[in-house]
């Protein structure tokens, strides 16, 4: 797969992306990995500088690559608007003596390997190093994936803590990580709030799994344990009740619809990537709690990713996750009535549209 | 000196629905705030930017926050769409600060 990483020949976004919807599981399959190649090829071109100057990557290439282990790697980022300031954590390090490095080195390797049990190796399923930055920025009050790399700001201390403190949302920013090694999902209108459910189920499965919690133990609130004195009691998005996590002076009101009907169709976060997700997140919510319970349903999600596509929508997505729940009925990895419940789960919502 | 700044996204998806935004002429700000604020735009290099230097379109970035930003009057005004990870390091002092301004500014009663 090294070879393809210079990708000289160009097929139109669309056309890879129904071929991967139409053709048959090989064609789809190659397809995909193609189509994401080529997206991940595009979207590095020009907007990110190369890391590695090109002519160490073309010796990289033409010797055998480094062994790759899933490594942590915690870099300290010293409150400069930067990433890997300095390595201040590395896989067998004994503690660093601070807390959000040695916080985030901690629930690394509980995401490291809630993905391991479902059976990948990393985010890339090929061994790639995990790298967390924290102390990124000044009062810094978000955490995200950069394509590489996961950051996280410390929060102001008022409306935010630091980000780093919350296994919710790293693993919710690892999971966009692995997403973008499978689906792919486009980052935009409902593709995007598939790339955002997606993450914001295996936030709260890994969550409710390290607390070893049952589907009425878990709050099913997204963001709450980074909440300051400010803001402290609300949350970010709820996946039992999408539109009832926050209303406040300064956030306003919750905007995430709970159902199609409810759908936000306007142009603001890409097209309501981080609006729209509530419709499936509480699908989700509604067939973990209909006796399936959230690692099962986890399991069925986390094979439907593994075979969504970049373009797919919410009815994609249902189609694909039924299917997958079929699959792993007959596997018996999950319980008969498992696909049932599922299509009353999407039904509820109102999908498909 | 005239800015418009607005902002929303981040894991939070904070003002997704509505970007919050932040008007200002900085000759109206307290002396202290203003000479910060404009050492601040002098710093990032903003001004010199050219178009292609601001974002190139979407990337792999997930979750950063996304900033559209105007300096300067009437016909000279430039404007600008960032976002955290695509920024140049040199300007996200700046949208930090214009990104507390406008925070504090919702903040005050
Ligand atoms: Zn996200």
């Amino acid at each position: 797969m090294t070879f393809h990483k210079c990708n000289c020949h160009y097929i139109p976004p669309h056309v890879l992306g129904n071929m991967a919807k139409k053709g048959d599981p090989a064609v789809r399959q190659a397809a995909r990995t193609s189509a994401q190649q080529a997206k991940l090829s595009r979207e590095k071109r020009g907007v990110q500088a190369p890391k590695v100057p090109e002519m160490l990557t073309g010796i990289a290439m033409a010797t055998a690559p480094a062994p790759v282990t899933a490594a942590r790697e915690v870099y300290d980022c010293q409150n400069k608007w930067e990433l890997r300031v300095k390595l201040a954590r590395g896989e067998g390090d004994p503690e660093f003596g601070d807390d959000d490095v040695d916080t985030v080195y901690g629930y690394a390797e509980t995401v490291r390997g809630y993905f391991a049990e479902l059976g990948r190796n990393s985010i890339d399923n090929a061994g790639m190093n995990l790298r967390l930055n924290v102390h990124v920025g000044e009062n810094y009050m978000n955490a995200f994936w950069d394509g590489d790399e996961m950051a996280f700001g410390d929060g102001d201390g008022q409306i935010f803590t630091s980000f780093a403190q919350s296994l919710d949302v790293m693993a919710h920013e690892m999971a966009h990580g692995v997403t973008q090694f499978t689906a792919n999902l486009d980052y935009y209108s409902q593709s995007g709030a598939l790339n955002e459910h997606f993450s914001d189920v295996f936030g709260t499965a890994i969550t409710q799994y390290k607390l070893n919690q049952t589907v009425d133990d878990a709050d099913w609130l997204i963001g709450n344990e980074i909440m300051g004195p400010t803001l402290y009691g609300e949350a970010l998005r709820s996946m039992k009740a999408p539109g009832t996590a926050y209303d406040n002076p300064l956030l306003g009101k919750d905007p995430q619809p709970a159902h199609m009907k409810d759908y936000y169709n306007g142009p603001n976060d890409n097209r309501g990537v981080h609006i729209n997700s509530g419709i499936m997140n509480r699908a989700f919510y509604l067939a973990a709690t209909d006796q399936i319970g959230t690692q099962k349903a986890a399991k069925i999600w986390y094979h439907a990713l593994q075979n969504l596509w970049p373009t797919a929508d919410f009815d994609d997505a249902v189609e694909i996750i039924v299917e997958s729940a079929r699959t792993l009925v007959g596997d018996g990895v999950v319980p008969e009535g498992t696909t049932q419940t599922v299509r009353l789960a999407f039904k509820e919502v109102g999908l498909p549209s | 000196m005239h800015i418009e700044f607005e902002f929303s996204g981040g894991y939070g998806g904070l003002f997704a629905a509505k970007p919050l935004g932040y008007r200002v002429e900085t000759d109206e700000l307290p002396d202290e705030v203003r000479d910060k604020l404009l050492a601040l735009i002098r710093d990032s290099g903003v001004l010199e930017l050219k178009p292609a230097q601001a974002t190139g379109g979407p990337g792999p970035q997930r979750d950063v926050f996304t900033y559209s930003l105007t300096i300067g009057e009437g016909a000279a005004a430039k404007s600008f769409a960032f976002d955290d990870a695509s920024a140049p390091p040199a300007v996200r002092p700046l949208l930090s600060r214009l990104r507390e301004l406008a925070v504090e500014q919702r903040m005050r009663p």
